[in-house]
């Protein structure tokens, strides 16, 4: 069974969150609202970015990673 | 007289301190409003915020240098930056909210993004802007200095000039008896901002012990009939709204002070002291009272408890932005000759019982609260200074109060009676000397 869905947000960005057990295995759903596009993330994915700095995820924020 | 401000870098004509006469336009002016932000406020050392605003790294606050746009960071290590809001690609504000939490901004204009620490990470489509474009030239920029006294960040826009220890001289002190209130030493504005606007000049605020026993006789009257004594009365108690009367009047022990660089506080002290036991009786008549003295007498001693507490209020201003007064940070933005926003933080002492800092919030509440006894009469006479201040046919603002008996030590500090107008004189004597200073150029 899925967890209450919970929101993040700032200036920036949106984010709902919950954990989805549909699966073989539990994983954390991130989902834009406004478009529905989500990722569900496995417990070691989750690890590996706990284990990150901020600095490390600038290949994800930078907004030019797909020309 | 005929006021020509646009190439003047004179005004003692304007503010003449040795006779205690301040000419209407230096308060009225929009000329000289727009001297005063490219002279002083864009140029000198301004107060812009404390580090506690920015507590968790990822935070962020936005904060104003006159009218200038500043985002006051906290980055991963720890460090604070100040960074102007300014997209180095057309200039956009970068962020928008008064605060919140994000190791990167993104630009809504075209999606340039930095991180945290001022750094362009990205942009959409790098190449078109030329092979010789280089990401690392065009992150936001720096405030051109940066200086911190235990916590409370100042900045200047001028990439030269004194040195912050210089501008701050004897006013630190003052900030170390503030913070001496908490055991730890500190002081957290986590209770909330209260922003207010009153249609007045910037230099209207604060540093005026003449006012108190008639602006605020409501609130005396008020304390007075609590009390039980009649209104108008001298009666000793350990309240200090209850003898306002007695306080902010001829004869009163309390002082007036011109501490050099502009800076001025109002002294309180002399009076305290007399009330000094009943004001440690009436904390000790509660149990997290009990337990705030025992954590003050582990850092300071038993016997220093009660000067600790009654030095605790500096109510001091530090040219030109920022009060320190009674239990709150107090910062003033001018936005207009006739505007000018105040933004008060209530501080809360680190290390002291939750009750110790509600009883300092609702004590703020009640004198210096957007709808309390106190501040909203200081800004109805602020704005009726505006609307009188237009009368030009004798334009003169008398500012001589005290001004014969004043006592000046050989440290540069100036001193006189509470209700003389030694600290007003402090603020417009350094006015005077930076709005002359080098004038259209950096220092």
């Amino acid at each position: 069974m899925n967890t209450s869905l919970l929101t993040v947000a700032n200036e920036f960005a949106v984010v709902n969150v919950w954990v989805d057990d549909s699966a073989n295995g539990p994983r954390l759903v991130l989902r834009d609202p406004k478009t529905g596009e989500r990722i569900y993330l496995d417990p070691l994915e989750l690890e590996s970015i706990l284990r990150s700095r901020h600095r490390d995820l600038t290949p994800l924020v930078d907004p030019g990673r797909f020309d | 007289m005929t006021v020509e401000v646009n190439s003047a870098n004179d005004f003692s004509d304007l503010v003449r301190i040795d006779e205690g006469l301040i000419h209407s336009s230096v308060y009225t002016s929009e000329a000289i409003f727009e001297l005063e932000l490219a002279r002083i406020f864009h140029r000198w050392w301004v107060y812009v915020g404390h580090e506690s605003e920015v507590a968790q790294p990822g935070d962020y606050c936005l904060k104003w240098i006159g009218r200038q746009s500043v985002i006051m960071t906290r980055s991963e290590d720890g460090t604070i930056h100040l960074l102007m809001n300014r997209c180095r690609h057309r200039g956009a504000t970068v962020c928008q909210a008064d605060k919140g939490s994000s190791h990167f901004f993104k630009c809504q204009y075209h999606g340039w993004t930095y991180s945290n620490d001022g750094e362009l990470i990205g942009l959409p489509h790098a190449a078109a802007f030329g092979a010789s474009f280089d990401k690392g030239s065009y992150g936001l920029t720096r405030v051109p200095r940066v200086g911190e006294y235990r916590g409370f960040l100042f900045a200047s826009l001028s990439p030269t000039g004194v040195s912050l220890d210089e501008h701050l001289g004897h006013s630190t002190r003052f900030i170390d008896d503030f913070l001496a209130a908490s055991p730890e030493g500190r002081i957290r504005l986590s209770a909330g901002i209260q922003r207010t606007q009153f249609k007045g000049n910037w230099k209207l605020v604060g540093q005026d012990a003449y006012h108190p026993a008639v602006t605020h006789r409501s609130v005396q009257e008020i304390s007075q009939r609590r009390a039980g004594t009649r209104p108008g009365s001298t009666t000793a108690s350990s309240d200090l709204h209850k003898d306002l009367n007695k306080i902010y009047a001829q004869g009163s022990p309390s002082l007036s002070w011109d501490l050099g660089g502009g800076h001025g506080r109002l002294d309180n002290y002399p009076s305290k002291l007399p009330r000094t036991p009943a004001l440690l009786e009436k904390i000790r008549s509660t149990e997290h009272g009990r337990i705030y003295l025992e954590l003050l007498a582990e850092v300071h001693g038993e016997e220093h408890v009660g000067e600790v507490l009654n030095r605790s209020d500096p109510h001091m201003s530090i040219w030109p932005n920022l009060m320190i007064t009674s239990s709150q940070v107090r910062n003033t933005r001018p936005l207009a000759a006739g505007l000018t926003a105040v933004d008060m933080w209530p501080a809360f002492l680190d290390g002291v019982p939750a009750e110790v800092n509600s009883e300092r919030l609702r004590g703020h509440e009640a004198f210096f609260g957007a709808a309390s006894l106190g501040s909203p009469d200081d800004y109805e006479v602020f704005e009726r200074i505006h609307v009188g201040l237009q009368a030009t046919v004798d334009p003169w603002v008398l500012m001589s109060r005290g001004l014969e008996t004043e006592q000046r030590h050989p440290d540069g500090t100036i001193v006189g009676a509470i209700t003389d107008e030694v600290s007003q004189r402090a603020q417009l004597r350094q006015w005077l000397k930076v709005m002359s200073l080098n004038v259209e150029a950096a220092l």
